[in-house]
């Protein structure tokens, strides 16, 4: 029974996975990421790089076995990063490898390799944002190519992980992680109006969710924007809870990128200029 | 058809005027290919179902066009596709993880997921046929004549249709698909093509 449940799931939104894989290898490299920005705000909130080092490890290697599920024959996960000459898409893959690696060895390893670990793995973590970034240009995807769909995707982990650095240390509000909050809540605002215009255009695969546009990137707004605003501008400074809801908004973020996904193909061409034909006549 | 000058590659000619959409060349290619049931490397759209005045009726018979510059091959992490010589872009199955990253970035909805395999699919352009002398199944199999296979098309498209001109058919990636359309000619084919080019500003 579950497993039947599996396979339709998959029939319905294979990127099922693929959410997860994004969200949780995004808020891992953005610990990696964010590591560069709280040493250049002074280097005060830096934390412990052993735990953070654990924490993104754990985080990945969590993303890598759920991307695993959305692979057809997971046994060739190997020849992934084969295709290095030409696909952004094995970059990622061995960044993300290589970041989980080296996260991993800044963890177990004994002083100073594990400090020299985890700076390699920090590097890996800005490279593999790059990588991304790419992966998700597909100029056939329509909701995909919007110039800040990759800036969006990046600001939200990077958030996301300045509060865990936070967190882990119980330092004072961040003014860096509000300032990328409100900087992605506007670049939302962008991809929302932008959306808006697309009409008919930007029908998603899964019509039942076009209805539901609306609602769906208010909810991420709300999740990964507004209220870890709310609790990291609350006296005192709440960053547990903003970190809680700023993961699950990058999830709601996730599912909404990809459930929202606009395919330019001859079939979808076909049936819009038909409808236009239809619509045409009296 | 005027001769080839430059590079070129081999892709197939639809004649719009010709293809009754009729399915021969689909269940051709099942059944050469022994395709799983719900695989299908050929596809017919049929635009303007209704035969309404303002715009035009056709059956677009389509494949994979073995583009000059195809957006599976770059996407591809496994290094599983290969354009021939020839310009025949295959997929080594055995190489494929099923990430479906081709899937996604291949504007025309050519390859094909095999959910029992856990592979992408794709048309091979009947390479095992093309090795022998013979023809695609496809073509073979058309009983109009609509769609036949040609060895030479030149890799800068003008000869017939230029992809993204004919309604239905777009190339948002620019990876130059290597198919022609045989389009009806004169007056008629003009009039209905402003018509619709008046709607799809509009729209």
């Amino acid at each position: 029974m579950a497993s039947r449940l599996g396979r339709r799931t998959r029939q319905v939104f294979h990127e099922a996975p693929l959410v997860l894989f994004s969200t949780l290898a995004s808020v891992s490299c953005g610990i990696g990421a964010a590591w560069w920005a709280v040493l250049l705000e002074g280097g005060a909130g830096a934390g412990s790089p052993r735990s953070l080092a654990a924490l993104a490890a754990l985080f990945m290697g969590a993303a890598l076995l759920f991307s695993l599920l959305h692979l057809g024959r997971p046994p060739r996960m190997f020849r992934a990063v084969t295709g290095l000459g030409t696909s952004c898409l094995s970059w990622e893959v061995l960044f993300a490898s290589g970041f989980f690696l080296l996260a991993g060895g800044g963890w177990i390893l004994p002083a100073p390799a594990a400090a020299w670990s985890w700076l390699a793995s920090c590097c890996a973590a800005l490279a593999f944002f790059a990588a991304m970034g790419q992966v998700y240009r597909l100029r056939g995807q329509l909701t995909w190519t919007y110039r800040t769909s990759a800036p969006s995707f990046i600001l939200g982990a990077a958030a996301g992980a300045v509060i865990i650095h936070l967190t882990l240390q119980g330092s004072e509000p961040p003014g860096l992680a509000v300032l990328l909050l409100v900087l992605d809540l506007l670049l939302l605002l962008g991809r929302w109006r932008w959306y808006g215009t697309m009409g008919r255009e930007g029908r998603p695969a899964h019509p039942i969710l076009f209805a539901a546009r609306s609602w769906l990137l208010g909810s991420r707004a709300v999740l990964a924007d507004f209220m870890p605003l709310l609790y990291l501008l609350a006296p005192g400074g709440e960053a547990r809870t903003a970190a809680f809801f700023l993961i699950t908004g990058l999830f709601a973020d996730r599912f909404v990128f990809y459930a929202l996904a606009v395919r330019r193909s001859t079939a979808s061409e076909v049936a819009r200029v038909g409808h236009l034909i239809r619509h045409l006549t009296p | 058809m005027s001769a080839p000058t430059g590079p070129s590659s081999c892709g197939f000619l639809l004649d719009l005027d010709r293809c009754t959409g009729c399915g021969a060349c689909v269940l051709a290619c099942r059944l050469e290919n022994q395709l799983d049931p719900g695989v299908a490397w050929r596809t017919i759209h049929t635009l303007n179902i209704g035969r309404f005045e303002a715009g035009p009726a056709y059956h677009l018979s389509v494949a994979c066009h073995h583009c000059a510059e195809p957006a599976c091959l770059k996407a591809c992490p496994t290094g599983a596709y290969e354009k021939r010589e020839d310009g025949v872009v295959l997929l080594d199955t055995e190489k494929c993880l099923g990430c479906r990253y081709c899937e996604m970035a291949c504007p025309f909805g050519a390859p094909a997921w095999d959910a029992g395999r856990g592979v992408m699919t794709k048309c091979t352009l009947c390479s095992h046929r093309l090795d022998r002398g013979e023809e695609p199944a496809c073509v073979d199999a058309c009983p109009m004549e609509a769609l036949t296979f040609e060895p030479d098309i030149p890799l800068s498209p003008g000869i017939y249709s230029e992809p993204g001109e004919l309604p239905g058919f777009v190339d948002p990636a620019r990876c130059s698909p290597q198919i022609r359309f045989r389009d009806p000619s004169g007056e008629r084919r003009e009039h209905r093509l402003a018509r619709l080019r008046e709607v799809l500003s509009d729209g």
